[in-house]
């Protein structure tokens, strides 16, 4: 476990990824920019975090990865308009979904919001094993 | 089946039209001149008018969009086409079932292969489904077909449209969109597509689009004969046919569309 690791790995980051939260430890939500600082500190948490990286996880409950998703998405969406519909849904009825409708769906833990989810976590666990 | 024979569904109300642009440049490039068709678009994406083109082509293959639920899928202004009796997701009948025997389906709409799709081969006698079995997303954040971004979604699910349009199994056509969904999810991470402004939440997408994807029946099947150079041609350069048949940029596909007409003049 060496810093060029982690190095490597937040130089093939892309950037709007290096600032979005992607572990979790001790309740605190840390983004790759951060891991990186602290693993360059050479500090315990640094340590921590560097263990997480190389391990893909990013969390260890599924509390704590159900926060990490929604928090990801909210930034994530707060790029667009917010009361235009950024999402369509083949469904009956038809459904066009605003940015703040995307997050309530994720919020209420609906069918559409929990595919979100684990959609967002799979895209994590990408992000964790690039190298 | 009546190979060779197709009928595209392509209605255009309700954000339909996001997928059927994308579903127009697939006919486009992907049938050739001697195959018999018929291509519904718009207003024209009735329930009378598919069941009339349905019955006069009687089609090895019928493709469309549409907005669907577990028992039932529907065309242009939301009017049912299809439809398997469940009260439990209020669909009070059965409709135009009878159409569905003897040939492939390949609908792009939400939830229809949580149900209907599994009657259609179970019980009436399709020969194979391909489609969603949840709800299916794309992005809306600009006008249909005006950049990539809003047909990301579109062009990896119409990968198998592609695939079975050159002569591929049921199967086959499945695992190239599936491949083709993790080509894009690539890009928009770490490819050329990783600066668009949108990569973030159209990796989303493809991902839901991608675990939703499915198929039943006779993953055997073949809906049109290509040459036997053409196939050879694809099968030994899968990332184009994979990814270059739906094509980063519109473009590749003009290029694989030339290739393969090249192959064929010269096997003929």
């Amino acid at each position: 476990m060496t810093l060029s690791y982690i190095r490597s790995w937040f130089s093939k980051l892309p950037e709007d990824e290096k600032d979005l939260p992607i572990v979790i430890l001790d309740g605190v939500a840390y983004t790759p920019r951060m891991i990186l600082h602290e693993v360059e500190r050479g500090s315990k948490v640094g340590a921590e975090l560097q263990a997480k990286v190389e391990a893909h996880s990013f969390g260890t409950t599924e509390e704590e990865a159900y926060n990490l998703a929604l928090i990801r998405l909210k930034e994530i969406l707060k790029k667009y308009p917010p009361n235009k519909p950024v999402i369509a849904v083949l469904s009956t009825p038809p459904t066009a979904l605003t940015p703040e409708q995307v997050i309530q769906e994720v919020e209420e833990g609906t069918p559409l919001g929990k595919r979100l989810v684990n959609a967002e976590l799979q895209q994590v666990k990408y992000i964790l094993s690039l190298r | 089946m009546n190979v060779n024979k197709f009928v595209f569904i392509l209605p255009t109300s309700d954000y339909l039209d996001y997928g059927s642009c994308v579903l127009r440049k697939v006919i486009r490039e992907s049938v050739d001149v001697g195959d018999h068709y018929r291509a519904l678009e718009g207003g024209d994406a009735t329930p009378e008018n598919v069941e009339s083109a349905v019955k006069g082509v009687n089609p090895a293959l019928v493709a469309g969009i549409g907005h669907g639920s577990p028992c039932a899928y529907t065309v242009q202004d939301k009017e049912f086409l299809l439809m398997c009796l469940d009260p439990s997701h209020g669909c009070d009948t059965d409709m135009n079932m009878g159409l569905v025997g003897g040939r492939v389906w390949f609908l792009n709409s939400c939830h229809v292969g949580e149900e209907l799709g599994k009657v259609m081969v179970e019980e009436y006698g399709a020969v194979a489904f391909l489609g969603s079995n949840a709800p299916y997303l794309f992005p809306v954040f600009a006008p249909p077909c005006t950049d990539f971004d809003v047909m990301a979604a579109f062009t990896a699910e119409y990968a198998a449209l592609h695939y079975l349009l050159r002569g591929f199994t049921v199967k086959e056509a499945h695992n190239a969109r599936l491949k083709a969904y993790d080509e894009l999810i690539r890009e928009y991470t770490v490819g050329s597509r990783k600066t668009s402004p949108n990569a973030q939440l159209i990796v989303r997408l493809l991902r839901v689009d991608k675990d939703i994807a499915v198929f039943y029946g006779d993953g055997s099947a073949i809906v049109a004969t290509a040459e036997p150079q053409v196939k050879s041609a694809l099968m030994h350069h899968p990332m184009e046919a994979g990814v270059g048949a739906v094509a980063i940029v519109i473009g590749g596909l003009a290029l694989l569309s030339e290739a393969i007409s090249k192959l064929k003049r010269k096997a003929s």
